[in-house]
């Protein structure tokens, strides 16, 4: 899941106070699972937002909504419409970053603010606590590496540690992080596959990640039933 | 007097001088119906100057006599009891005619049914079988449920003592006072009052499994809260981050639109300032005058009350619609530290508590604005002190903050 944590309000009301009509758009998916932007959130910002007028003795209409996940066009499009037919002048989204982007290409002449930080992507470790656990490199090494992803969980990104950083399990830019190498070299000898590390691995082809520039995936399936649907070379 | 129902009323003038009583027998047939019979000869007499009648255990049919709807046996009517029809077309019967002698709630749901009945047959000219459903069940209340709700027993009340009882009528049970009444009520499972999820909003996010203190919800694809187990705390309610579980007799908006009835019922204008929104424990309250009598004093005392099952249904938003609404204050008062009839739900409001001063430092307001109190003995001891504590701090507060105004003001005339 994306984990994603509400912004600070006092940075979300700078980015809005100068317009009159604002839309606060939730997210039903990732950021109401992580607690940053469902229904409630869009309720609680919105109410803090029209305190923080009120106060100011300034009138500002804030509409709120959530719709099912701001990164799907069937969903996206009857918020994108509301806000061209409803004279909306700015749009605060606590959707991903996905959400603002996608919101953003929708809308020519509205601006989109995020009023949410977007983490990572992460499981929820116990009620209220999520850890990064996958950093989407576009070429998955967990079946060399024991289930555990070096590149999200070593502070370095390293492919062969640990390094001389590793301390009792822990990693050296805090004891709050566990040290990921340590976290795959246990898990590796409890399950008898240690030997694998041994094994000779060329240098990795970073282009599947950030390196190879903005990626896309494609369902030639799910595709083809739509006709018409650009080519892409 | 015992074992003996009346038989004749002497009269003098016009007024009433004595009862005869005849001794009762049995009271019930070998059917288990209500037949009581009588020994005619064994009877006495009470004195009396008044008699209120407050019996009748069978339906009065004198007045069908030389109809032709037939009577049956034990003062009822021959009736169809699937169609409720009686003998004579579109006449139809229910309560006790019909059934003979039972419950109210039988004889209500028996004339919802003969209501139908005779619409049907207005309508058509047709007579209709209206089967008799089969009550749905709740299932058991499992033992692990059962070890996490606060045991709370019975209150139980002295007798009169015997040698006392027999030399006048009064009640031997005196019965609740209002007080006890209400601690009674405390005990109640809310069977069937749960929570429940919109299925179209509920993101599975597992935040009500996580927080229900009865280990009640469960995921199914979407939330699920089993009734027969669901004790309607509204934690999960108050929890869900999509808005999506509302209690069956307490939907998502149903505290901010009693906030909002409470506002409006009040001229906000005319009342005392700071204007202080108290939600406060239901289940704290000992008396229900004690309650409307403090309602009339809204207006002098600038409080506005809006009375809750459990102050730990409270979000982080109702703690700041009030703000929204021009409330200077807010001010939570729950049960009793530790008194709560629910486990953990002291925990989460006081963490729902946090949040919303954090919301309210974090746009530049005082966090203060907002107070929790613990109630003290009972709401009639100790709320109007804590009341009085918030309103003088909120006063406080008022006046720094005007005299800021004022300064800031004088400043820039100088300038």
């Amino acid at each position: 899941m994306i984990v994603a944590e509400r912004k600070p309000l006092s940075e979300i009301k700078q980015y809005v106070e100068k317009y009159k009509k604002i839309l606060i758009a939730g997210c039903g998916t990732c950021t109401t699972v992580c607690l940053a932007g469902g229904e409630k959130e869009v309720g609680v910002v919105a109410a803090a937002l029209r305190i923080a007028f009120l106060k100011e003795d300034r009138e500002v209409e804030i509409i709120e909504d959530c719709i099912t996940r701001q990164c799907e066009p069937e969903f996206v499009e009857p918020i994108a419409e509301k806000v061209r037919d409803g004279g909306i002048e700015a749009v605060l989204s606590l959707g991903c970053g996905v959400g603002v982007n996608f919101l953003s290409e929708r809308l020519d002449s509205v601006l989109v603010f995020p009023g949410v930080n977007t983490k990572f992507f992460g499981a929820a470790v116990e009620p209220g606590v999520w850890v990064e656990m996958c950093a989407g490199c576009g070429n998955c090494i967990l079946d060399v590496t024991g289930g555990i992803c070096p590149i999200a969980r070593c502070s370095k990104s390293i492919l062969n540690g640990p390094c001389g950083g590793s301390q009792d399990g822990k990693c050296e830019i805090s004891p709050d992080v566990d040290c990921g190498w340590h976290l795959i070299v246990s898990r590796m000898q409890k399950m008898g596959t240690l030997e694998r590390l041994s094994e000779f691995v060329p240098p990795r082809d970073w282009s599947t990640s950030r390196a190879g520039g903005p990626r896309r995936v494609i369902h030639e399936g799910m595709r083809s039933q739509n006709e018409g649907s650009e080519e892409v070379t | 007097m015992h074992s003996r129902g009346p038989r004749k009323v002497f009269t003098d003038n016009g007024h009433i001088k004595a009862l005869e009583l005849k001794r009762c027998t049995s009271v019930f047939d070998s059917d288990g119906r209500f037949n009581p019979q009588y020994d005619e000869m064994d009877t006495a007499t009470l004195l009396a100057d008044n008699a209120i009648i407050a019996i009748g255990q069978r339906g009065d049919l004198t007045s069908l006599n030389g109809s032709d709807v037939q009577t049956a046996p034990g003062g009822r009517l021959r009736c169809n009891p699937k169609t409720q029809a009686t003998s004579r077309q579109g006449v139809f019967a229910c309560g006790e005619v019909l059934t003979g002698a039972g419950s109210a709630v039988e004889a209500v749901r028996d004339g919802h049914r003969a209501a139908r009945a005779i619409v049907h047959y207005l309508e058509t000219g047709d007579l209709i079988e209206q089967p008799y459903d089969d009550p749905q069940a709740l299932g058991e209340l499992p033992d692990e449920t059962v070890e996490k709700i606060v045991k709370r027993h019975p209150l139980v009340l002295d007798l009169v003592k015997p040698e006392l009882r027999i030399k006048d009528f009064v009640e031997i049970e005196r019965g609740f006072s209002e007080a006890e009444a209400l601690n009674e009520a405390k005990r109640c499972l809310a069977c069937t009052t749960g929570a429940f999820a919109d299925e179209e909003k509920c993101a599975a996010c597992l935040t009500c499994v996580r927080i229900c203190p009865f280990g009640v919800a469960t995921i199914e694809k979407t939330a699920i809260m089993p009734q027969e187990k669901c004790q309607a705390c509204g934690l999960c309610a108050t929890q869900c981050p999509a808005a999506a579980i509302a209690l069956k007799r307490f939907g998502t908006t149903q505290m901010r639109d009693e906030l909002r009835s409470a506002m409006e019922s009040q001229n906000t204008e005319l009342m005392a300032k700071p204007l202080i929104v108290s939600y406060c424990c239901l289940f704290e309250v000992t008396s229900r005058n004690w309650v409307s009598e403090t309602t009339v004093n809204c207006l002098e005392s600038g409080i506005v009350r809006v009375m809750i099952p459990c102050v730990a249904r409270l979000g982080v938003l109702d703690i700041l619609s009030p703000f929204e609404m021009g409330a200077d204050g807010v001010v939570i008062i729950g049960c009793s530290s530790g008194d709560c009839l629910y486990p953990t739900a002291e925990q989460r409001l006081e963490n729902t508590v946090r949040e919303a001063r954090g919301v309210l430092g974090e746009i530049g307001l005082e966090e203060e604005v907002i107070d929790y109190w613990r109630t003290e003995g009972s709401a009639e001891v100790s709320w109007s002190s804590f009341w009085e504590i918030s309103r003088r701090k909120l006063k406080l507060m008022k006046d720094n903050e005007g005299e800021r105004a004022n300064d800031s003001s004088r400043a820039k005339t100088t300038v």
